[in-house]
Order: C-alpha cells, then structure tokens, then sequence
C-alpha cells in the first residue's frame, strides 16, 4: 500500500495510521495525545492534516492510512489551525514560562531545583526538563495567547499514595484514561465533569485506593505533563544516569527502566509498557533505597558501643570473633532475596568456611522468622529474622544488613547490605531463568555487596584462596553472562492492590516501615453512591 | 419534535425500529431518553409494553421467526449524547463522549457491532413510507428534501408551538403565515434555526426554502428543528453569547478547540458586550471560531461556532457598533447602556432613588434627580420603576438615545 505525505510516496501497512505511516518515515507530525501503545484517541487535535478527498481536517492519528491517499501536512490551513490549537491548549496550562520573552536567560540563570507544591509555570513544574507540551511550543513558537489564561485553580490532589494529580497542569489529553483502560478493562483515572470543570480524576471523586487503583503507574508514565505524578520522582531533575535492569522484588522479572540522579535512584518504570507494573516495582524501590535509615557504614561493638570501623577493622573483627565457632555451632539465616551470586557466596562461606550445615535460606513467602537448630551460638544475619528471645540465648550475632533491626542492637558487628538496584549478579525469575540484575546507582554511604562483604570476611580469615576463587567464580559469570531482561511480558504481574499479598517484607524488614505510602496502599471499600434519581 | 413524538406518538417510533430491525437483521433496539424528559420515557415504557402484549415485538414477532425487542435507556442529561458516538458510549455505561470517526457505527457500533442509529424523527417517518408508498412521501417536500419537518416555532412572534411543514417551504411563510408575524410594534430581524448549534438567518434571507441543503449553504443547520425568532429588541451579539454559553458548557470536555476554544470566544464576545474590546479581538473571534470549526473532534464542536460566525456574517455592522461606538441598538447589552433622567420629565417622585442599589442616584424627594455615572452599574433598575406616566428615565447607547412615551392613563370616572 502507498501513500503520499507531503510529495513524498511511502510504504503503508494494512491497519496503519496516516500519523504513523508518516512517523515511521521521519515525517513529524506534531501530537500529544497520540502514543504507540494506545488505540488512537483522535482528542488532542494537534495532528491535523489535509487529505485529498476528506472534508475538513482529519485527525492523522484516527484516520488509517488508505492506498493511494495524498495527506499534506504542512499547508498553510494546517499550520494555522495548529497552532491556534496548541494556543488554546496552553490557555488551560500554567504557561507563563513558556510565551515569556525573557524565557531564556531565566532559564539559563534561575537555580536548577525548586521545591514548590504549586506549579505557575515551568520554572516550578515536575516536567520541566522532559514535557511534551513545552517541546511543541517552543518547536512552534508560540510567544502569545488570543485572551488571558484560564487557570484553572483546582486542588491538588496529594492524598492517594505515591501518586499526585495537580489537575491545573492538564491538558486533558486522556492518555492517562486510555492506558488505565487498556490494562486494567475498567480505568480508575477518568475524566470528570464537563465543559470548563473537565478534568482528570475518579468517579464519584473518591480516592484512588477507592477506586480499585493498583497502582501500577503507568497512567504516571504517560501523561505528557506534570498532571499526574511519582510523589517521590517529582523533586528529581533530568536524569543523569539510565539503567535497564530486573526488578528485584520478586521472581516476576519484570524489566525496569532506572532513572537517577547525582547517585540517588528516582524512577523506577516497565520497560514493557504494554504490561504494568506492581505497586512495589513501580514505587517503592526508590524510597525504600534512599531512607534515611539505613545502615551505611560498618561498626564494630566496642565495650558497650557499636563503634563506625573501616572495612579491614571490621573483617578483622568479625574473622576474630567468628573463628571459635566453626563447626555447627555458627549459623547463616538469609532470604532468597539478594542475586544467585550473592547467595552463592553466602553458601560457600557457610559450609566451606565455616564449615557449618546450617545455611538457612527463608523461601519467599515463608514468615521471615526462623528458629535456630539447637547448639548455634553465632550467627550470621543478613536481615530480621530473629526473634528477641532467640537472639539472648547467642554469643554472638553479625548482622550483613541495611536496616537496623532488634538484631542489629545486639550485634558484634554490623556490616552495612548493597540491596537492590545496588547491586549487581543475576536474579532468577519464576520460571528459573536468570535474569540480569543491573547495578543502577552506587550504595549507599560505604556499603557493599553481600558477596564482596563475604570474600573480604574470608580473606581476613586467612583464606585467601577461597576468598579469590569466589571473587573470580562470580566475575567471571557476572561478565561472561547471556542472561536477557523480559522485554516483552507474557501477562502482566498480579496487580499489588494489596502489597501484603505480594511482598511485605525486604530482608525481614517491613516495606510499609521504610515507605509509609505503600503501607497505605490496601484497598478501601467504596462508599455507595447514593442512588441517581 | 422527538420529545413530541415519543410523548404524544410512541408506536410510531417502535415501528420504525422493528421495520428497520427486520431490514438490517437486527436483534435489539435501543431508544436513548433524556432523563430529563420523564413523560416521553413513561409513555415509551407503556407503547413497548402494549407491542409486545400484541406480540409485535420480542421473540418471533407475529409468528414470523423474526425476534426484536427494545429498550429504553436513560441519558444522564448531557447536551453531547446527541453526537452518535457519545450515545453509543452513554449506553455502554461509559462517559457519553464522543470517540474520532472512522470507525463508523455502521462498522462498529455499539459494543463494537455494526450498529443503526437513527433520530427519533427519522425512525418515526418509517411506517408512514412504508404505509404511503415512496412516491406519495416523495411528493411532499422538495426534490431531495422530501416529507415533512416538526419545528419548534418560538421567539418574538404571535403564535408559538410545535409545526409540521413540508420541506421546502420558505421561512417566510413559516414565521409569518404559521407564526403570525412579529409581536405588535416590531419588526423580525431573524430566526435560530438548529438549536444552540445552529446559525442566524436574517429577514432578507426569509425566502430560503427549509431544506438540509439552503440551511447549511445559509451557514446554519436543521439541527434538532428549533426555530426561534428574534425581533429588532434582541441583539444578535447577546443571541450568540448565549448559545455559545450553553455550548461550551455542555462540551464533553475532550479535545482543547471545543472545551478552551469556545471559551476563549466568550471571553471575546463578554468583551464586545461589556464595550471594551478593539477591532483586533473581533478579528481574533473569527480566526477562533474557524479554529474551533475545523478542528473539533465532533459535531457538537464543529457547530459551536455556527451562532458567532452567522451573526458575524449577516449583522457584522451590530458588532462594529459594539465596538467602535459602544453601542447596542438592541439596548440588551448592559453595559453599553447608559441611564440618564430627564430633567423635565422627573418629578422627583423617589422610586429610582430607592431601587438603585448603588447609591448612584443622586436627589431629594420632590427634587430632580441625577444618576451618578460613576457609580452607575447600569442594572436598569431604576429605568424599571420609574412610572410609566413619566417615563423620564432615559436609554443612551452610543449614538442611539431612546425616550419612552409616556403613558396617560385615563382617569377613572
């Protein structure tokens, strides 16, 4: 099939649109609510075109590509009719920024960052480093409006978990209800009211957990501007460093695409973007790794104080301190949580080091509380897994970990866990294929990798052959591997609208403790509309 | 019209259907019912209810092997649900907007099947063709615009109502033979046709026949068959900002040229009517109104403008009025107005002084008194109360000054 765009012959497929067709081709079109996932909407208006043969202005987007069709996209109508759209468009949107003539010394001197709640402009805008809506103003270069601006000054919505919808900076281009209703049949974000009180929202106005949102994020991800966005994400400017990797919270494997910046870690998104997320994968990661809580720096106990050590001092410490309990008299209580490497390693040290039978692994799902097998007076923790009780009846207890726990107060040494998107192995998804797990950004404070923290443990035992085969063992795989991230899923994760169902718990500690919004996340039954007359 | 219809003559709707039913091979019906017209659905529910009694609708209709039943489905009173697509939407339960066609319902319709979908009216013609014949409804009406045409005939005229004419026939005789003409006194500048979404004819235009074709040509609609007649004392201004109001209201709210367009040009026409827009905002209101034309995503959109850009057409010079001489010869537009009293006609009776609510009037009983244009806000009040007898509060608008003639009464005895 051919059809013609701008004098151009091109090669259409069946079932195309005219916009794609010509987007395939390098044509720009200009679109908003146009997005490749999404059936087209045909509602933003902005990739008008003339076609031979059709009245009006068609929609590029809704319109499919017919053979033989001749689409002109830069006429004289076109253009105006474009740009008196986007004109009206910015009408409703906090535009002053944008037809401002001193737009761009300001941005080149106004300081990067501003924390405001309320956007005027893009100076203040979640979105100003990545928006659809300024990248189409300034490519047409828009500097005035036909009336003054028709701000809405609706509420911000900053009461649902990890997501904020700030319906002043719409431009109601319904992608959010579009992805909403092709992943989950029913959308929760929809659009509301009428005429000038249109806007995004939830039926009824209840709250997103009311809806029957699973927070998936994926509306967040689409929406064009800062209207809806990550609580967490928003205070974060352009992203410096991108990293593709496994979601390490469950054997789903989903693919995440990480964004961070000046080494903290933001944004967590689906690299397949025809599947959602969960709750956890989507939202979580990034504050459960930027606590302030978290163990960051190696102490040894000192008399009656846990005391900041190096790295050598505490492996020194900790080879010292467990070289009398070889044998079955030293346990290792992990979860299956960390990269195969790591566990490896923890194994390894266990049986062959340690030479103790006592490796417990937790299975997922299991109550991270373990009871020791009599006769253990060491242990080694890499996370909370043991009760108060159990803990007093040990000599000694090293806690491999990133949160303080019961256990961490009692310990001899503490010595500070990479987890998550800080490390780097292979994680195995539920089907037992590995899948690469990526290290996004570096750990926190001087923490390591369970598997680095191991090798230096044994070699301060005096095992240096050990320690370097290990060390060698899993670089080797780390480099040498062919393992692929799913790129396209087969079914989407079970939807987290109930993250106690998932995984409430990350190295025995609570999720919900670490990241209060997916403690708030449980479903809240509808309150019954009263019946319509 | 189809309010009419289904109230006063529901059979004949749902003979349509089933006739169309049993033309496309159709299994269901659905007859969408503003919520706000109650007694058009009760007497609907009743009309069904009798069919299928008779058997003429549900399963195998008169022993035909034919099943068709209807249902009756309550809009939730949005203006936009007239747009086919946003039906379709409204009764699968979605928000009633309109989604970009093609796919046209003939393809995929309600739940995705192909779907018929018709007006009231159109359905209602159905059996009388079926019944009359082709040729005899043909030869009603014009060539191309054949049979009749409920209007609903209101304004400024003496004889209002629901009027069925042939196609074809002039406004003309519309709004003088059937409407009997303006109100006493007045003169008829004009008549809406198509409802809120339709354009402004003209007087001079009166002889245009009442087809699909002339109306469109005339930058109007047939619409939903309104007719309202507007008199010298309407200012077509005014005319137009109402029914834009009503219009950019009822938008769905989707696409940026009908939400934010239409609004952008009432901020425009609130201008011209307030007296302080330049000839540049009139420029800006046509460019607009093109935009909000041609770029919309449905006809609710598309037609929007149609009230601005008629009376734009045919009455440009009432806006060049508005704006370069402030002035509304209509005297509707408030702000253009402004209320002096004359010295010789005032007796100081005190009844204006009273009303004004902004303590522009200046006086003392049995005094002259003076309004205060600088506190003035030109809600007319005071042009209300003063007695007729008297008739000494005086209109200015631009160059226009309109005395009232006072009124004698007589004397009783």
């Amino acid at each position: 099939m051919k059809i013609t765009v701008n004098d151009q012959v091109l090669d259409a497929n069946e079932g195309e649109s005219v916009l794609e067709v010509a987007l395939r081709h390098d044509i720009e079109i200009p679109h908003i609510c146009y997005h490749p996932i999404l059936p087209a909407n045909g509602v933003c208006r902005m990739c008008l075109v003339e076609i031979d043969g059709i009245n009006g202005l068609p929609a590029s987007c809704s319109t499919p590509a017919a053979d033989g069709m001749v689409v002109h996209t830069e006429t004289e109508t076109v253009r105006n009719r474009r740009r008196e759209n986007l004109e009206l468009i910015l009408l409703e949107h906090p535009s002053s920024c944008l037809v401002c003539y001193k737009r761009e010394a300001c941005q080149t001197f106004r300081p990067e960052k501003e924390k405001t709640g309320v956007t005027t402009g893009c100076q203040n805008c979640p979105n100003k480093h990545d928006c659809e809506v300024q990248r189409l103003t300034l490519d047409l270069g828009i500097t005035d409006l036909p009336v003054g601006s028709f701000y809405r000054n609706a509420e911000f919505d900053r009461d649902d978990p990890f997501i904020e919808n700030d319906p002043n900076l719409c431009i109601l281009c319904g992608r959010c209800e579009q992805i909403c209703q092709y992943h989950h049949d029913t959308p929760v974000v929809v659009l509301t009211g009428r005429g000038p009180d249109a806007r995004v929202g939830q039926a009824f106005d209840l709250p997103l957990n009311a809806s029957g949102c699973t927070f998936c994020g994926a509306c967040v991800d689409l929406c064009p501007t800062g209207s809806l966005s990550d609580r967490f994400a928003r205070w974060y400017g352009v992203a410096d460093g991108l990293v593709k990797t496994t979601c390490p919270f469950c054997d789903a494997g989903c693919a995440l695409e990480v964004k961070s910046e000046g080494h903290r870690v933001f944004s967590a998104t689906a690299l397949d973007q025809t599947k959602p997320l969960c709750a956890l994968g989507r939202f979580t990661i990034p504050p459960f790794l930027s606590s302030r809580d978290r163990l960051t720096h190696p102490r040894v106990m000192a008399g009656e104080r846990l005391r900041e050590v190096t790295w050598e001092e505490a492996f020194t410490a900790v080879a010292d301190g467990l070289a009398p309990f070889k044998g079955d008299t030293f346990a290792l209580v992990c979860d299956r949580s960390g990269t195969v490497e790591d566990r490896h390693a923890l194994r390894v040290f266990t049986e062959e080091v340690m030479d103790s039978s006592h490796y417990i692994e937790i299975e997922d799902g299991e109550e991270p509380r373990v009871e020791l097998p009599t006769g253990v007076k060491a242990v080694l923790l890499t996370g909370d897994f043991l009760e108060a009780d159990a803990l007093d009846a040990l000599e000694m207890v090293v806690v491999l970990d990133c949160y303080p726990s019961p256990a961490a107060e009692k310990a001899t040494a503490i010595l500070p866990a990479a987890i998550l998107l800080e490390t780097k192995g292979h994680l195995v998804d539920e089907n037992g294929v590995e899948r690469p797990a990526k290290r996004a950004v570096r750990p926190a404070g001087q923490a390591k990798q369970d598997h680095e923290i191991i090798t230096g443990l044994i070699t301060a035992m005096g095992d240096e052959g050990t320690a370097g085969k290990l060390t060698g063992e899993i670089e080797t795989r780390i480099q040498d591997s062919e393992a692929e991230l799913i790129t396209e899923r087969a079914e989407a994760p079970a939807p987290a609208l109930d993250v106690t169902k998932i995984r409430t718990r990350y190295r025995g500690h609570l999720i919900a403790a670490r990241v209060p919004d997916a403690g708030a996340v449980q479903p809240v039954a509808a309150p019954v509309p009263s019946e319509v007359v | 019209m189809d309010r009419s219809i289904l109230e006063g003559n529901p059979h004949l709707v749902i003979e349509g259907m089933v006739i169309a039913a049993i033309a496309i091979g159709a299994t269901e019906g659905f007859i969408f019912v503003r919520t706000e017209y109650p007694l058009a659905r009760k007497h609907t529910e009743v009309a069904l209810q009798h069919a299928r009694n008779h058997g003429l609708l549900g399963k195998n209709i008169l022993a035909s092997g034919i099943d068709f039943d209807i249902e009756i489905v309550r809009g939730a009173g949005a203006y936009v649900c007239g747009e086919e697509t946003a039906l379709i939407a409204s009764i699968e339960g979605r928000r009633g907007m309109p989604r970009p066609r093609p796919p046209y319902p003939v393809e995929k319709g309600l739940w995705g099947r192909p779907t018929c979908i018709n007006n009231v009216e159109t359905l209602a013609n159905v059996p009388i063709i079926i019944e009359q014949g082709s040729e005899a409804y043909a030869a009603i009406g014009v060539e191309g615009n054949s049979g009749t045409k409920i209007f609903s005939l209101v304004g400024k005229i003496r004889n209002t109502g629901l009027v069925e004419v042939p196609l074809g026939i002039p406004i003309r005789k519309v709004v003088y033979d059937i409407g009997g003409g303006p109100l006493e006194g007045q003169k008829i500048k004009a008549v809406q046709t198509g409802g809120p979404s339709g354009g402004c004819i003209p007087e001079e235009l009166f002889d245009l026949p009442v087809t699909f074709d002339s109306l469109t040509e005339a930058g109007s609609i047939m619409g939903s068959g309104g007719m309202i007649v507007i008199d010298e004392e309407t200012c077509v201004v005014d005319l137009a900002k109402y029914f834009l109001t009503f219009t950019q209201e009822e938008s769905c709210g989707q696409c940026p040229p009908c939400r934010v367009g239409s609004r952008a040009m009432l901020v425009l026409l609130d201008r011209i009517t307030e007296g302080t827009a330049t000839m540049a905002d009139l420029d800006k209101l046509e460019q607009l109104a093109g935009t909000v034309r041609e770029a919309s995503l449905c006809g609710l959109g598309k037609n929007a403008p149609n009230p601005v850009i008629t009376t734009l057409r045919y009455f440009r010079e009432e806006y060049v009025e508005h704006i370069e001489k402030k002035q509304c010869r209509a005297f509707t537009c408030k702000q253009l107005i402004t209320y002096t009293i004359d010295e010789e006609r005032c007796n100081g009776c005190g009844a204006c002084f009273r009303v004004c609510n902004d303590d522009a009037i200046i006086g003392e009983p049995k005094q002259l008194h003076v309004i205060d244009q600088d506190r003035c806000v030109h809600c007319g009040n005071c042009f209300v109360v003063c007695p007729p007898s008297l008739a000494a509060v005086v209109r200015t608008s631009g160059e226009l000054t309109r005395y009232e003639e006072p009124v004698v009464k007589a004397k009783k005895g």
